[in-house]
């Protein structure tokens, strides 16, 4: 029975459940200081004096600020945070603050309770000035940015004469607030130098290569010398794809300090220097013949970055895409520098942002022309990428609309805003589309088939949650025709084959086609040693009449078999070994588009008086090409959705506006949803093998769950109030 | 040196015997450690997660003689004397507890991050349940609550302490419910 397809349990599950996964800060090494940074507590300014007299006097070990830190490489220009240089501004390298929260100075101590008590005793003289802060009078000020992924700007056709010529147009502003990972692990770094020079990180990180080239390049070691490792991470959502800046200080720290130092942020100080996603302000414009087929679209996305990067959250990504429009579809991003930390990648980026002003505007047209939205979808439908000009490789987009309405009971729903009710409460109903961006990246894998029939898989990916230990090990079991539990998977370390970022759900689709290579290329020895070896079983045959099943290469005529154990005991071995080289055309170079899609619906109570929402159910139907492990994709597509819910009710995070300060720095205030706030959620998979996406058929699956959520949920609050609210979250006083 | 200076440089430290894991041990922590730094620190417990450190996530839930609490919110010198449960001392024999058996096969988790946090508050639900006490979720507070009536609202709302953000929440209910139905 192939191990691939099946809903095999966690691999590294008994661990998890017993407390014994070893994360980042649960590693404990001799002699380790423990180390804290002091942040600013203005946005615009610079430092006039610091003084860390009393610090050192108290129990520091050594405080270090911008007057004896020394100075490191510039990151490289341009700016990317693809390389992944989560931001260009460097860490206590002068006295210029450019955001609330940037490190001031770095308190190293015995005890962590020791360094967060000198910390307090650091006297900060700054001479501050009003932060510009992002909002609807400052975006005014837009600029348009360099790209660093996908073009900044796009046109097909002539958008705007195709609005113009639509029956029914709709044009709008939607607006999403900032909003922080959260993730539950903290942010932590344990940095130790050897006396040859080397340096070994343990880093909370879903970037091991990127970590080191950042470090390689900013600190000037060679990379080789560098050694990153993280076997398990409790959380990344794109966060711990980057470097920031207290890695960098821990690492600098260490090697001054000639001992290993370890850092935890604070809660409060991962909201301040790790990131975020950017607020946006997006202008969405639709026109539509009399029958919904759309005629023109203009997406246009405003977004806030740093002073010193130009981070886009491109909004208007998808909407080159997901519909077709007989007119033109025209997108454009601008963004405006203001006084925080960079931005970065945070489940979903970029699809999560747009989908809801287009899939808001689209259900906003569906009432329009007075048509259903699950018909206005079908009707808008499209085999090529209108971006492009591709077909696409796979699209089940029908699939997803029809059987994520039957699962949902859509024939049911009276179409009428505040026609259904049940007591008090108003019930509303309404769905979503989604198309998200696959990626195809280069990845590297070794597997050895030892002589005990056991096999290893090691590569340098990650285990962020997403359920790669088990999953690699599916993939190398049916190429190497042995039971999963016979494989071991090593992963989380840069002395293992490198593999690509997990970001962009694309691990599963590119480090898996790398393992499954890996495997192919040791089970192809064993064939030849089967073929050629000493005493040979099945000499005189072809490769291709031998298959592999139960730890046995098999002939296919004969009922004749040999175990691996016995193959490489005969021939003396002790091992094979496969190399996996897993190195894709990167899809925007192939001949087919290449996205995943999802259709969703959800159903909602709203207390008419109170105005607040609840959900109440909600299917899911996903086109993400073959799904490897049904349990592990159940569980990511169930986290995405809630992680939707989060962005459409909850999340915010919220800025002072004369301060420049992000003001709700926990948990009591930045709202994440709990169990309470969960129904039970319906998730069906309906893709199908795609062979332009992977070798293994899958598409991205992680993030696409989380598309579309707000916008199916903000379109249920329509049905149920008749109140159309157009900022995110949806919050108790814009529904009543 | 003065008493402030001592506590200043962390010199002053005060004896604490605790019952951990069944284990007798006895620690000199600062006065202002935590029972989460002191299990992850000095007694190299690190399967109890530091996650918020300010009582709002849950994910450092222990059990003081039988009753979760949130070790970030109470000082290791305040529970002399106590009895300490934690996610490291769930197991018997080798054999997981039926908690951690149905977090494995509910897929109750993905990073794994908030799990121990999670399992020691599920065990804790469960007791609780078994012993009456009513939550938020319960109608009728006339009629004792009861293992056989913990429905998926009373789990859900037992539960909400616990913040995942990964958001396993329906897989986590239904790994209580299964554990529940086990005990």
């Amino acid at each position: 029975m192939n191990a691939v397809g099946q809903p095999l349990s966690r691999a590294e599950g008994r661990l998890k459940v017993s407390g014994r996964a070893s994360y980042t800060a649960d590693r404990r090494f001799s002699g380790a200081a423990h180390a804290v940074i002091v942040h600013s507590p203005i946005a615009n300014g610079r430092i006039l004096s610091i003084d860390t007299s009393a610090a050192e006097n108290a129990c520091a070990l050594a405080v270090f600020t911008h007057l004896n830190l020394p100075r490191m490489n510039p990151t490289p220009k341009p700016w990317s945070h693809l390389r992944p240089h989560g931001q260009g501004h460097l860490p206590l390298q002068d006295d210029s603050i450019y955001y609330a929260g940037q490190p001031v100075a770095l308190v190293v101590a015995a005890t962590r309770d020791q360094a967060a008590h000198a910390g307090t005793l650091i006297q900060v003289e700054y001479e501050e000035s009003p932060p510009i802060v992002f909002g609807r009078d400052t975006a005014k000020a837009a600029i348009d940015p360099p790209q660093f992924l996908w073009p900044v700007a796009s046109a097909v056709g002539d958008a705007e004469r195709g609005i113009a010529a639509g029956a029914v147009r709709i044009e709008q502003t939607y607006s999403i607030a900032d909003r922080h990972h959260n993730q539950m692990e903290p942010h932590a770094t344990t940095a130790m130098w050897d006396a040859d020079g080397s340096l070994t990180l343990y880093e909370t990180t879903q970037h091991l290569y990127g970590t080191r080239e950042l470090i390689s390049i900013v600190l000037g070691i060679p990379a080789e010398k560098i050694t990153v490792i993280c076997e398990y991470l409790g959380g990344g959502f794109g966060g711990k794809a980057y470097v920031w800046p207290h890695t960098l200080l821990a690492s600098l720290a260490a090697k001054l300090l000639n001992r290993p130092v370890h850092l935890q942020l604070t809660r409060a100080q991962m909201y301040a220097m790790v990131g975020h996603q950017a607020a946006t302000i997006q202008t969405i414009a639709l026109g539509a013949d009399k029958s919904g087929k759309l005629t023109g679209i203009r997406h246009d996305s405003i977004s806030p970055s740093s002073m010193f990067d130009n981070y886009i959250e491109y909004a208007a990504l998808s909407t080159r895409s997901l519909w077709s429009a007989s007119g033109g579809i025209a997108t454009n991003h601008k963004i405006v520098h203001v006084h925080r930390n960079t931005p970065t990648a945070m489940r979903s980026p970029h699809e999560a942002l747009g989908h809801w002003a287009l899939e808001g505007a689209m259900d906003e047209l569906a009432y329009a022309a007075g048509i259903d939205p699950v018909e206005l979808r079908l009707r808008n439908d499209t085999e090529i990428d209108p971006h492009s000009g591709r077909p696409f490789s796979t699209r089940a987009m029908r699939r997803c609309l029809i059987e994520g309405a039957a699962r949902f009971g859509w024939e049911k729903r009276s179409p009428e805003p505040r026609s259904m009710r049940e007591g008090g409460y108003l019930i509303g109903q309404g769905m979503a589309s989604a198309i998200y961006t696959h990626w195809r990246w280069p990845a590297k894998a070794r597997v050895t088939l030892d002589r005990d029939g056991s096999a290893l898989v090691e590569i340098g990916t990650h285990e962020l949650g997403t359920g790669t230990y088990t999953v690699l090990r599916q993939v190398a079991a049916d190429a190497l025709g042995v039971a999963p539990e016979r494989v071991t998977v090593r992963l989380g370390d840069t002395r293992l084959p490198p593999s690509h970022a997990s970001i962009g759900s694309a691990t599963m689709a590119n480090a898996g086609a790398s393992v499954m290579l890996a495997a192919k290329a040791a089970r192809d020895k064993a064939i030849e040693l089967a073929l050629t070896g000493r005493d040979a079983p099945f000499a005189g045959t072809k490769a291709d009449d031998i298959y592999v099943g139960d730890g046995m290469l098999r002939l296919a005529q004969r009922n004749v078999g040999v175990t691996y154990a016995e193959l490489l005991t005969r021939n003396g071995l002790p091992h094979l070994i496969g190399d996996g080289n897993y190195d894709p055309v990167p899809e925007a170079e192939g001949p087919k588009a290449v996205f995943s899609f999802s259709a969703v619906y959800a159903e909602v109570r709203v207390d008419p008086e109170l105005g607040l929402v609840r959900l109440r159910r909600f299917v899911g139907a996903y086109d993400a090409g073959r799904i490897i492990n049904p349990k592990t994709a159940r569980s990511q597509a169930i986290g995405g959705i809630i992680w939707g819910v989060g962005q459409a009710l909850l999340e915010q995070s919220e800025t002072d506006p004369a301060l420049g300060r992000f003001l709700n720095r926990n948990y009591s205030g930045y709202l994440v949803p709990s169990n309470a706030d969960i129904p039970d959620l319906d998730v069906h998979f309906v893709g199908d093998f795609d062979a332009d996406a992977s070798p293994l058929g899958a598409k991205g699956l992680g993030e696409l769950t989380a598309v579309s959520v707000a916008p199916a949920i903000a379109n249920a609050v329509y049905h149920a109030t008749g109140k159309r609210v157009r900022d995110l979250p949806i919050t108790v006083e814009k529904v009543m | 040196m003065s008493e402030t200076r001592r506590a200043e440089l962390g010199e002053q430290r005060v004896a604490v015997a605790l019952t951990v894991n069944g284990r007798a041990c006895r620690l000199a922590v600062e006065p202002r450690t935590t029972l989460l730094d002191a299990l992850r620190e000095d007694l190299a417990l690190t399967g109890t997660k530091k996650a918020c450190d300010r009582g709002e996530c849950g994910a450092c839930t222990v059990h003081v003689e039988g009753r979760r609490i949130l070790s970030c919110m109470t000082l290791a010198a305040m529970q002399e004397g106590k009895q300490i449960t934690t996610i490291e001392g769930l197991e018997h024999d080798g054999q997981l507890h039926a908690v951690q058996a149905a977090f494995i096969e509910q897929d109750g988790f993905q990073c794994g991050f908030c799990t121990p946090g999670q399992i020691m508050s599920a065990v804790a639900v469960i007791e609780e349940a078994k012993a009456g006490w009513p939550s938020a979720a319960t109608a009728d507070l006339q009629r004792p609550i009861s293992l056989a009536n913990l429905s998926k609202a009373e789990i859900r709302e037992r539960m909400s302490g616990n913040l995942c953000r990964c958001s396993c929440y329906p897989n986590i209910v239904a790994a209580v419910a299964e554990a529940a139905t086990r005990s």
